[in-house]
C-alpha cells in the first residue's frame, strides 16, 4: 500500500489513477461545465466565429472567462496586443490556483515536464476536484490522477463546445441565453467556494462592481483598470484592517 | 496595420492569433505556477495581493457577461440578468454555500423570466 515515493511506478499503477481520475470527470461539477462550455460554443457560432478556431479556443485555453473575454475581443475587432493583455489578464487566477496545488500534485517528487504537462488542465472544476479528493491519493499516483481527470474533462467539453456551436443557433434565445448564463453562475460561486480569507471576498466584490464601472470610462482596458485597481483596494483595505487591530 | 484577427494575414493568421492571444495568454501562469510552486509562500504579501488581483479579475469578467452580455443574452432585461444571479447567490448561501441549488435557482429565474417577456 505504502509505496515509497522515489521508487519507480509500474505503468499499470499509473493507469489505474488516470482511469479513477478520469471518472471523476464525470461528477456534478463536470456537468454544469458541460453546460458552460455548450453556452460557450452557442456564443462563439453567434459571434461568426468558424468551427475549428471554435474547438481550438476550449482545447488550448481550456479557461472559460478567458475564452469568453477573447470571443468578445475578436468580435470588437481588438489589436493583437490588447487582445492578449484582457484574455493574459483574465488568467491571472491560474497562478495562484496552481501554486496552491502544488505541494499536494507535487509531493511524490513528479519530473517537471510532467508537472508542466499536468499544469495545461488548470482550471476551476478540477482545482476544486483536486483540492478536495488528492489528499487521499497516495503520492505517486496523484500526477497521472490528475493528468486523467483533466484530460477528460477537456475532452467532453470540446465535445461540448462542438455541439454547442451546432445546436446554439436552433436553440430558442432563452435557452441558449440560459446556458451563456451558466458560466457567470459558476465562476461566481466557485471562487467564493474558493475564496480563503477576507481579502478574496472583498476582492470578489469590488470586482465585480469596478470592472462594469471602468468599461463606462476606459472600455479597452476596463479589466486592466477594474481588476487591478479592485484587487489592490481589497489587498490595501485588508492590510489596514489589519495593522489597526494589531495596535 | 491592423493587427486584429479580422486582419488580411493569410490563411494561417487566424490559429496564429489563437495560439498568442488564447494558448500563450493563458499557459504562462499555469507555467509560472510550477516553476513558482515551491519557491513562494501562500502566506506572502505578495501572494496575497496576487490572489486578491487574480479573484478581482474573474469577477470584472463575471461582471461584464452579467452587464454587457453579447448573443442571446442581451435579449434578457439587464434587471432580470442581475435579479436572476443575485437570486442564486442569495440561495448558494442559504443553502450553506451549496452551488447546485443557487444555480437552478438563478438558471430558473433567468429562463422563465425570458419566456415570459422579461
Amino acid at each position: 500500500m505504502n509505496a515509497s515515493s522515489d521508487e519507480g511506478q509500474a505503468p499499470s499503477s499509473r493507469f489505474m489513477w488516470f482511469w479513477r481520475g478520469s471518472r471523476q470527470a464525470f461528477g456534478v461539477p463536470g456537468l454544469i461545465l458541460f453546460g458552460s462550455m455548450l453556452g460557450f460554443g452557442g456564443l462563439a457560432a453567434q459571434s461568426g466565429l468558424p468551427l475549428d478556431i471554435t474547438i481550438a479556443m476550449t482545447a488550448v485555453i481550456w479557461a472559460l472567462p478567458s475564452q469568453v473575454v477573447l470571443v468578445g475581443a475578436i468580435a470588437g475587432g481588438l489589436s493583437l496586443l490588447t487582445t492578449a493583455i484582457a484574455v493574459t489578464l483574465s488568467a491571472v487566477r491560474l497562478l495562484p490556483m496552481t501554486v496552491a496545488l502544488m505541494p499536494l500534485i507535487g509531493a511524490g517528487k513528479p519530473s517537471r515536464i510532467s508537472l508542466l504537462a499536468a499544469s495545461h488542465f488548470m482550471a476551476v472544476t478540477p482545482w476544486v476536484a483536486a483540492l478536495r479528493l488528492m489528499g487521499n491519493i497516495p503520492v505517486h499516483g496523484r500526477v497521472s490522477w490528475y493528468l486523467g481527470l483533466g484530460a477528460t474533462l477537456s475532452a467532453t467539453n470540446t465535445i461540448a463546445t462542438v455541439l454547442g456551436f451546432w445546436g446554439g443557433s436552433n436553440l430558442p434565445p432563452a435557452l441558449s441565453a440560459g446556458l451563456v448564463f451558466l458560466m457567470p453562475v459558476y465562476f461566481l460561486v466557485s471562487l467564493t467556494i474558493a475564496a480563503k480569507v477576507r481579502t478574496d471576498y472583498l476582492a470578489l466584490g469590488f470586482g465585480l462592481v469596478a470592472t462594469p464601472l471602468a468599461t463606462m470610462w476606459f472600455p479597452e482596458a476596463d479589466l486592466l483598470i477594474g481588476g487591478v485597481g479592485a484587487g489592490t483596494l481589497a489587498y490595501l483595505a485588508h492590510r489596514t484592517q489589519r495593522k489597526a487591530g494589531a495596535t | 496595420m491592423n493587427w486584429s484577427y479580422h486582419a488580411d494575414l493569410g490563411p494561417l493568421w487566424p490559429y496564429v492569433f489563437i495560439l498568442i492571444a488564447g494558448f500563450v495568454a493563458t499557459d504562462c501562469w499555469r507555467w509560472a505556477g510550477v516553476f513558482l510552486g515551491n519557491s513562494i509562500s501562500e502566506d506572502s504579501e505578495l501572494f496575497v495581493w496576487v490572489r486578491a488581483v487574480a479573484s478581482a479579475l474573474v469577477a470584472g469578467v463575471i461582471a461584464k457577461v452579467v452587464l454587457f452580455p453579447q448573443g442571446s443574452l442581451a435579449q434578457a432585461h439587464v434587471a432580470l440578468r442581475i435579479g436572476a444571479i443575485g437570486a442564486g447567490y442569495a440561495v448558494f448561501f442559504l443553502t450553506g454555500r451549496r452551488f447546485v441549488p443557487g444555480i437552478i435557482v438563478a438558471e430558473a429565474i433567468l429562463i422563465g423570466g425570458m419566456l415570459a417577456g422579461l
